[in-house]
């Protein structure tokens, strides 16, 4: 029997642990036995090929009320080879490093069918010398197609739709929501768990997603499987089958999300509200999600037949990075050429745009309240089914009915106390945090072909920065920019407070968002304001020289990664038609000049603003859209002589 | 139920495929840029892969991490990566260093693991040579100002905190801790608390001098950089760096980590969900049979609620526990060291499943080491070549990897070679590797959270020599 000391190592009194602490040691091979008979007494690294489990001695420490905490030995069971060659015997050698007796050669060495072998093509050297470029075509039925080629072995992969929220009337509000969930779903020729499989056995980030403005899927995938991958979004597309137990399941996928959205103080749900306010009711105005009872409208013939409306060549954008666009039109062709160009009753996209005004104002409420009103609703609702059932109840005498609504009536019980429990959780609920976005209106991103008022605006947006309490990362955050300096900086209540763009194809909004602690709300929009407003007085050359060259490498590092490459081709094609390189955009940077930076902030802070804020609780001061306006009328003269 | 599932698993893969792909020639593979390696006389490597464009990223990758640090000064090496944003001679302050860096655009990060510390930039083109002048001055010439180093114990201590509210965080230091009991892996990278507190200026000098030696450092880069160019400037201003007197090898041979199948248990029943992992020894780096265990990795899986495959996931024990509902979550882990390793599965779960998905887990090792079929290996070759050839997206991904396989092969693997290893790997290869490190063996056991109906360590074990499957 093994006698072995044993000892908690002391390693364990450093990792905080608490009185429930059970620890149970197997020691493998304490003591280092040698099962070879020779003296091999200067090789004693060698441990012997031994595999007993010998259970040792079990002895208690540490009496804790919850667990009993026990400790026992075994000998355990290490592998590894030692053998003695023949001619000499007081010799040990290892004959296989590897504990698992392998065929392979290590990986530190190269392998040995490669000795000799071109591992870089030739043509690589060649290839190299050139930067690539990226090229569009147009097929008959109006689909664009816009691929760039690459230096490495693996393909992003995107098929982009000009719909979205946007084009939702007040009818079939959730359809684009929905349509997006319904991806990767089973077709006439293959099955749901067919394509899944598939999908993740070869391909890396697979996605759907539906904004305001645009439905995509995309993926990544290595070269080889290109064409596999085109016929498999064609086949999406194409032979949608769009199973009413899917659709129940993804309409409750909507619903949930939609709950969990308006349940946080998330950033999501003040940015929705934000669109509210900047555009109304309708067009760029919609919520990305609807209502659950809109969700609950959604049939599986509008699907069909919105599809069968919206996915027209004429609204059809496939971008890819890493292949030749030779390929990529010959396979396009091959899969989607007989997609209509259009259909009688596509919408066009200038009478929504048309449509859509910018509006501004203000919207404040307490954190939770939203949630609230929402759970009320739904509290509601229960109370009625349940008046019903009772009703029921008393004026029917049959008994098999009876005893399915006793059932009803027991599991609308327990979902009635539930909802109470969950509101007053919430109203328990104590939010420290306020926070508060104001945003002007600016040029869409169309514009882009014409003028710079979109790229001023991101030179802008890196001046002003931002940041947070806690910051994570090193240098090249923007710990330079002005809110970060001035705003974050300057007072530990600021939680955190960023400038923002958000670009849309006919309109955009620039803006500052702010986070406090509760109580100093007003005097972080104190800070922010003295920012947006004195800006065009304070700004010198050095940070607008720095806000320029941080702004361009933005740009080059994201589109770096193939996903966001292939994006930003789509993007540009759907909102303008052309692509503007990257180095044609970085040229436009070096352009923006100080006057020009005046100019638009000048611009922007005397405009009609967009407020949202969402308060800890009523004492909260916030600053709404109407007295912002005030206080610039009434310092005009200063301030923008 | 399992049983049931199961025979319902095993029918659907060896259904006929409705999608049927010719093989194709892998010598696409071979248009990814050649990664260039020179060695320089005071042993520093600088490796670039240049694949143009207008953004490069350069790196100093250091072969020393806590695995080099003692009881005494256990932290230190993260202390010093730290410290080493703080100033210089030349750039005074911290301040001159962000304002340096964000002026020109470009980013600076880093980060230390048990076995490497790195300190990575990424810039613009044209100011290459102004990365490697800044990564040569902090890496040669912080100044380590004791006021500063008082300062940044609190930072730490955060941090600190932060890693202990992190479940996972927690689980894996104490699977290390349990694991590679009284050896250095064994020790966290932060340091116990009283070290954070404790740490000195000289102690930090010490351990730069001791191992941030020229044959332990890789200059790696990636994108718009030209090999030759950055070679001068390397020679240049890593001038100063010495070759260590003792070499890497034997430095590193004196370290042994030993794995010890054991348990550590901390039951707290605030906690709604438990989160555990439990691991046996794994391979080390340099190991032929690591891409077999990689692929076994693929074949066990991960699963979440999140993800969208939900019960279509093509892994056996994934389906098994999004159709049984067994778990929050589970992933499978494989950590290379120099000189041993660790797999495993780590899951989050309800405590009163915890049981089943423990034995589920350790019952689908088995599977694999007896009696997984071709079918299966093949689909998990082709995701396994595409997961580890996908993952070199953009230039930081790209250096990242260039300096972690020099540091750990002393070379580079190009993707037709990882793709020769993948392909030749056969199902014998797959139950053979599997029968060696997951079948009787004693694996190392921790969790947290309400354990009352955690399984007890010989039904782990014995579970590892389960014959019914």
């Amino acid at each position: 029997m093994n006698s072995n000391i044993l000892k908690v190592h002391s390693i364990f009194k450093k990792l905080n642990f608490g009185n429930n602490i059970k620890i149970l040691n197997v020691n493998q091979n304490n003591t280092k036995s040698k099962n070879n008979n020779n003296n091999n007494n200067n090789n004693n690294n060698y441990s012997s090929f031994s595999n007993r489990n010998e259970i040792g001695l079990v002895k208690r420490v540490n009496k804790s009320i919850l667990s009993q905490s026990t400790i026992s030995t075994y000998k355990g069971n290490r592998l590894s080879y030692t053998t003695s060659t023949n001619d000499n015997k007081d010799k040990v050698e290892e004959i296989v490093k590897s504990t698992t007796n392998s065929p392979f050669t290590p990986i530190n060495i190269l392998h040995p069918k490669l000795v000799g072998e071109k591992l870089y093509s030739n043509e690589n050297d060649a290839n190299n010398q050139k930067e690539f470029k990226a090229e569009i075509s147009t097929l008959p039925n109006g689909i664009k197609v816009v691929s760039k080629q690459s230096h490495e072995g693996v393909c992003a992969i995107g098929l982009y739709i000009n719909a979205g929220t946007k084009y939702e009337s007040s009818e079939d509000r959730g359809i684009f929501n929905l349509l997006e969930k319904m991806t990767f779903k089973e077709t006439k020729n293959n099955t749901t768990s067919e394509i899944i499989k598939e999908l993740e056995e070869i391909s890396m980030n697979a996605m759907a997603s539906s904004s305001r403005e645009m439905i995509n899927v995309s993926l990544e995938v290595l070269r080889k499987d290109l064409e596999f991958i085109l016929s498999i979004f064609a086949d999406q597309i194409k032979s949608p089958k769009y199973l009413e137990d899917d659709l129940k399941e993804q309409i409750e996928v909507c619903i949930r999300n939609y709950e969990m959205i308006i349940n946080s103080s998330c950033d999501q749900l003040m940015t929705e509200i934000l669109m509210g306010v900047a555009f109304g009711n309708g067009g760029l105005g919609n919520l990305v999600m609807a209502t659950p009872e809109q969700y609950l409208r959604v049939t599986r013939e509008k699907l069909l037949d919105s599809l069968r409306k919206y996915y027209v060549g004429k609204n059809i954008v496939i971008s890819v990075t890493g292949a030749e666009h030779s390929q990529v039109i010959e396979l396009v062709d091959k899969y989607f050429g007989d997609i209509p160009y259009t259909q009688k009753d596509t919408p066009s996209e200038d009478s929504i745009d048309a449509a859509t005004n910018y509006i501004g104002g203000t919207d404040a409420s307490v954190a939770g309240s939203i949630h609230k009103e929402y759970l009320n609703n739904q509290l509601q609702l229960l109370l009625e089914q349940q008046q019903k059932l009772n009703d029921n109840k008393n004026s029917n005498n049959d008994n098999n009915n009876n005893n399915e609504n006793e059932n009803d009536l027991e599991m609308i019980g327990k979902e009635i106390e539930q909802m109470k429990q969950s509101i007053e959780r919430l109203e328990k609920q104590n939010t420290k945090e306020s926070s508060w976005i104001i945003a002007f209106p600016h040029s869409g991103l169309s514009t882009v072909a014409e003028n710079k008022d979109i790229i001023n605006g991101l030179v802008l947006q890196s001046l002003l920065g931002g940041g947070s309490s806690y910051s994570t990362g090193g240098p090249g955050k923007g710990m330079q920019s002005r809110l970060n300096l001035n705003v974050v900086y300057s007072s530990h209540h600021v939680k955190n407070c960023h400038a923002f763009l958000f670009v849309f194809n006919k309109a955009s909004l620039f803006g500052v968002s702010l986070t406090t602690e509760f109580g100093y709300l007003q005097d972080g929009i104190e800070l922010v304001l003295q920012e947006l407003l004195m800006l065009s007085k304070t700004m010198n050359q050095e940070e607008l020289e720095r806000a320029k060259r941080s702004q361009k490498s933005q740009i080059l590092q994201n589109l770096e990664m193939r996903s966001v490459q292939c994006d930003d081709m789509a993007r540009h094609i759907l909102s303008f038609g052309s692509y503007k390189s990257p180095e044609q955009i970085c040229k436009l940077i070096d352009s923006v000049t100080l006057d020009d930076i005046k100019k638009l902030i000048n611009k922007l802070v005397q405009s009609n603003p967009s407020v949202v804020s969402i308060v800890a609780n009523e004492n909260e001061t916030i600053l709404t859209a109407e007295q912002y306006v005030q206080i610039v009328k009434q310092n005009a003269s200063t301030l923008f002589k | 139920m399992s049983n049931i599932s199961k025979l319902f698993v095993n029918s659907t893969k060896n259904f006929s495929r409705s999608f049927s792909r010719k093989t194709v020639d892998p010598s696409f593979l071979k248009i990814t840029p050649e990664t260039k390696i020179t060695t320089l006389p005071n042993g520093i490597r600088v490796a670039t892969e240049q694949t143009y464009g207008e953004v490069a990223s350069v790196g100093v990758w250091v072969d020393s991490g806590s695995v080099y640090e003692t009881e005494k000064n256990n932290g230190v090496a993260h202390f010093l990566e730290h410290m080493i944003f703080k100033g210089t001679a030349k750039r005074p302050n911290p301040q001159s260093i962000e304002t340096e860096i964000e002026n020109m655009g470009g980013s600076l990060n880093a980060f230390t693991s048990r076995e490497h510390s790195a300190y990575y930039m990424k810039v613009l083109k044209d100011n290459v040579p102004n990365a490697v002048d800044i990564l040569s001055d902090i890496l040669q010439n912080s100044k380590f100002e004791t006021s500063l180093i008082e300062q940044e114990r609190d930072t730490i201590l955060s941090e600190n905190d932060y890693i202990q509210s992190k479940e996972d965080e927690v689980v894996f230091d104490q699977l290390h801790a349990t694991a590679f009991q009284g050896s250095p892996l064994g020790r966290t990278i932060l340091g116990p608390v009283e070290n954070i507190k404790s740490i000195t200026r000289d102690q930090i000098q010490e351990f730069i001098n001791e191992n941030y030696t020229g044959d332990r450092l890789v200059i790696s880069a990636a994108g718009a950089v030209n090999h030759e160019q950055l070679v001068e400037q390397v020679k240049e201003k890593f001038a100063n760096v010495k070759m260590s007197n003792v070499s890497k090898e034997q430095k590193r041979s004196t370290i042994v980590n030993d794995f010890v199948g054991s348990e550590i248990l901390v039951r707290d029943d605030e906690q709604p969900l438990i989160h555990f992992a439990v691991a046996v020894k794994a391979l080390p780096w340099t190991d032929p049979d690591y891409f077999v265990l990689e692929l076994i990795q693929t074949m066990i899986g991960n699963w979440n609620r999140g993800i969208a495959a939900g019960k279509n996931i093509a892994s056996n024990l994934g389906e098994i526990v999004a159709t049984e509902n067994l778990a929050e979550s589970y992933s499978t882990f494989f950590t290379s060291y120099q000189d041993t390793g660790l797999f495993g599965n780590y899951g989050v779960c309800q405590p009163e499943r915890v049981d089943d998905l423990v034995a589920e887990m350790i019952k689908e090792w088995q599977r694999i080491a007896t009696c997984c079929n071709k079918n299966e290996v093949e689909r998990n070759k082709q995701k396994l070549l595409a997961n580890t050839l996908m993952q070199y997206d953009g230039t930081s991904k790209v250096c990242e990897g260039i300096g972690r396989q020099i540091l750990t092969l002393g070379r580079r693997l190009s993707p037709f070679e990882v793709y020769t290893r993948i392909n030749e790997i056969t199902v014998a290869d797959v139950q053979r590797v599997a029968t060696t490190l997951l079948r009787d063996v004693s694996p190392a056991v921790t969790a947290i959270g309400p354990l009352a109906n955690f399984p007890d360590y010989n039904f782990t074990r014995g579970f590892t020599y389960w014959n019914r499957l």
